[in-house]
């Protein structure tokens, strides 16, 4: 046998194979596997492994199928070493046979040993039925490696084609979840099963298209229109991350911030508490130029959750939107918040809290659906956190959800206060109606008594400084010295130490 | 065994800009020379300012300009107080977007329901009226909070179930837009 010849011919045969997924795949507004990693990784740089790995022997094969399906390897985003994988829906609609799962589950192996995110690029059918349980302990390995990996190395996965049964749940367990509009779908069980089971008619998208996940599942922490943006997206996402939970975060040199707009600051919380305002507007004025990367922006927006920078650190932002909602936290909102909490927390990111929070949403559907269960995620993730924390109220900070935020009696290193803070166990017109009950019954001009009392009120109770004095805040501060105090800050906190009682691992509210 | 590949970026320098109100500029940006647009070559220099405010100037002519809003590939400009929307498409995308927008079919209705419960305080809007993505239609208030409701696509009222004053409940139907976007 000439080893040359052989050589040849297969990197010819992998050339073929490459032309027909191009045309398969560009005629469904798809891109190849390859040309992914393309985009995903500095030019040049992508290290292929495993590329001429055949399937099972059993499989009857139509065409050549080098590599069963999946592209693997290792590449450069930024200069730094990242993991992947990228299934190919060419060969065999990308189900996962044995020798497929086994190249995933060894990049997942390798990204855990050297420390480096893993991403992985998913167009799949799912298991490969012909090889039955073999199929099933592929995914199962690529599972436990999902697993093993969380809070070591950040895990990205973005969703370029369909993702069905258990297929959805190594992505679901991944620390992002980046999807595209109309080509990728996402569910655990297909239209044809809800038809059959419930009767209900339901398209592809309508049941687990990409905007249904990022607005209502909240599976998705992207979407985006075309796959290319998504996969630039992986390359944005990855700038703010550490490469592991010991690596150093990345510090940009390109800082620049607003300047002249600080003092606007001054002016956009508005007089009356019952005017919303854009909370982003905050977060964009205070953070570096254009650096604020919102997670799941379309998701209970009534708390908002991403990355920024600060002085070319990366910072993780959590905050009340009191556009949407109010800025009520509701199970949704406690949800998103502690995921993104406990991410940053496990990869040594800082986080700042803005805070404008009237309290937990009310109402019978919130109470039967577990909003004592699942806001209690948010409030155990803040006190279990370790990475330095900053709080700024910036106007009402109520009750129960005052303690929640990241307030200083569950750990938070430094919580400071705009003028315009109203910090108290309730809002002025709940509370007068409790603590002045008989006073108002007997009072014959009612609503004069009520309008004096809740003057009273803001003056004695629910002010920044009084809270100030108490010792439950640092500070009172101005709005437009906000960004120069929070760089100190964070500074006084870089080497924060920290020591925790040994044990397995707490048991948080799921 | 390990192989290392190289395969070529997509270097093609031509771009599609959309503007909302459907005309395509075909942008063609030439290494060492002035940008074509549309065919015609244009002598433009542009300058980018700290907060947003930029001034370019095109055939020897200065303006200032100030960029809203960027999301993705969509970009709002605004020019001596004019908001111009944009999308950006390299001719790629342009393609995949022309395929799947085949596939999608005709203009779909959009609903807008009550986040939370509450009270209607102000309709700005009546039926019939056209209206922008992100317009505001009406005032809710819910949680002693004035929430302004936004459209949630360019299109037409096609009905408004509420008036001001009235209560409603969480989901309940507020207002229905005939959406007019491609």
């Amino acid at each position: 046998m000439n080893k040359r010849k052989v050589f040849e011919q297969r990197l010819k045969s992998l050339q073929n194979m490459e032309e027909i997924a191009v045309q398969k795949q560009h005629l469904k507004a798809k891109l190849t596997a390859r040309e992914r990693l393309n985009i995903l990784f500095d030019e040049g740089s992508f290290f292929e492994l495993n590329t001429f790995v055949e399937p099972a022997k059993s499989i009857k094969k139509t065409q050549n199928a080098y590599g069963d399906g999946v592209v693997v390897g290792r590449g450069l985003v930024q200069g730094r070493s990242v993991f992947a994988y990228a299934q190919d829906f060419t060969v065999m609609g990308g189900s996962l046979g044995y020798a497929h799962g086994m190249k995933i589950a060894k990049v997942q192996e390798m990204a855990l040993k050297f420390g480096s995110p893993c991403v992985g690029l998913i167009d799949s059918g799912g298991a490969r039925i012909q090889e039955g349980i073999n199929s099933l302990s592929a995914y199962a390995r690529i599972f436990k490696n999902n697993v093993q990996s969380s809070g070591i190395i950040p895990q990205i996965s973005v969703i370029l084609g369909p993702a069905a049964g258990g297929a959805v749940y190594s992505p679901a367990m991944t620390d992002f979840v980046i999807m595209t509009n109309k080509t990728s779908y996402m569910f655990v069980t297909g239209p044809d099963v809800v038809k059959e089971v419930l009767n209900q008619d339901i398209t592809m998208d309508e049941l687990g298209g990409g905007n249904v996940h990022a607005e209502k599942s909240g599976v998705a922490h992207f979407v985006f229109e075309d796959e290319e943006h998504a996969i630039i997206q992986v390359r944005k996402l990855l700038s703010y991350l550490p490469l592991n939970n010991f690596d150093a975060l990345p510090v940009s040199t390109d800082v620049d911030f607003n300047e002249d707009r600080q003092e606007y600051l001054n002016k956009i919380v508005p007089d009356d508490p019952n005017r919303p305002y854009d909370m982003k507007e905050i977060i964009n004025t205070l953070v570096d130029n254009n650096s604020f990367l919102e997670i799941h922006e379309k998701f209970a927006q009534n708390i908002v959750v991403g990355f920024a920078r600060l002085e070319g650190k990366t910072i993780g932002i959590v905050a009340n939107q009191p556009k949407a909602m109010a800025g009520t936290l509701d199970i949704n909102a406690s949800i998103k918040g502690a995921r993104f909490v406990r991410f940053c927390d496990a990869f040594n990111i800082p986080l700042l809290v803005l805070e404008d929070v009237p309290g937990f949403l009310p109402g019978v559907d919130q109470e039967h659906t577990g909003i004592i269960r699942n806001g209690s995620k948010l409030l155990y993730a803040f006190c279990e956190a370790t990475v330095p924390r900053i709080t700024i109220i910036t106007r009402k900070a109520y009750g129960g959800a005052f303690v929640v935020m990241n307030s200083l009696g569950i750990g938070g290193d430094f919580n400071f206060a705009w003028p315009t803070a109203e910090i108290a166990v309730m809002g002025p017109a709940g509370a007068i109606k409790i603590v002045n009950r008989a006073e108002l019954t007997a009072a014959t001009d009612r609503e004069k008594l009520e309008k004096e009392l809740i003057e009273k009120y803001k003056e004695e109770i629910a002010n920044p400084f009084k809270a100030e004095e108490l010792g439950m805040i640092d500070d009172v501060i101005m709005p437009s010295e906000t960004r120069r105090i929070l760089v100190t800050a964070f500074d006084i906190l870089s080497n924060k130490q920290y020591s925790q009682p040994e044990r397995k691992h707490g048991n948080i509210p799921l | 065994m390990a192989t290392t590949y190289v395969y070529k970026r997509d270097a093609t320098r031509l771009f599609i800009a959309m503007r909302d109100n459907g005309s395509r500029y075909k942008i063609y940006l030439p290494k060492e020379s002035n940008p074509i647009i549309n065919g015609k070559e244009k002598d433009i220099f542009f300058i980018e300012h700290k907060n947003n405010f930029s001034t370019f100037s095109m055939n020897d002519t200065l303006y200032r300009c100030e960029i809203t809003q960027r999301d993705q590939n969509r970009i709002v400009v605004k020019v001596n107080g004019v908001e111009y929307k944009f999308s950006l498409e390299s001719i790629f995308s342009y393609l995949r977007r022309n395929i799947l927008n085949k596939d999608a079919g005709a203009a779909s209705d959009n609903n807008i329901r009550s986040q939370m419960p509450g009270k209607i305080v102000d309709i700005f809007m009546s039926e019939g009226d056209l209206v922008n993505e992100g317009e505001p239609i009406l005032s809710l208030e819910a949680m002693k909070m004035q929430n302004e409701i936004n459209a949630s696509c360019n299109g037409v009222i096609r009905k408004i179930h509420v008036v001001p004053g009235q209560s409603v409940m969480q989901d309940e139907l507020l207002v229905e837009i005939a959406s007019i976007d491609v």
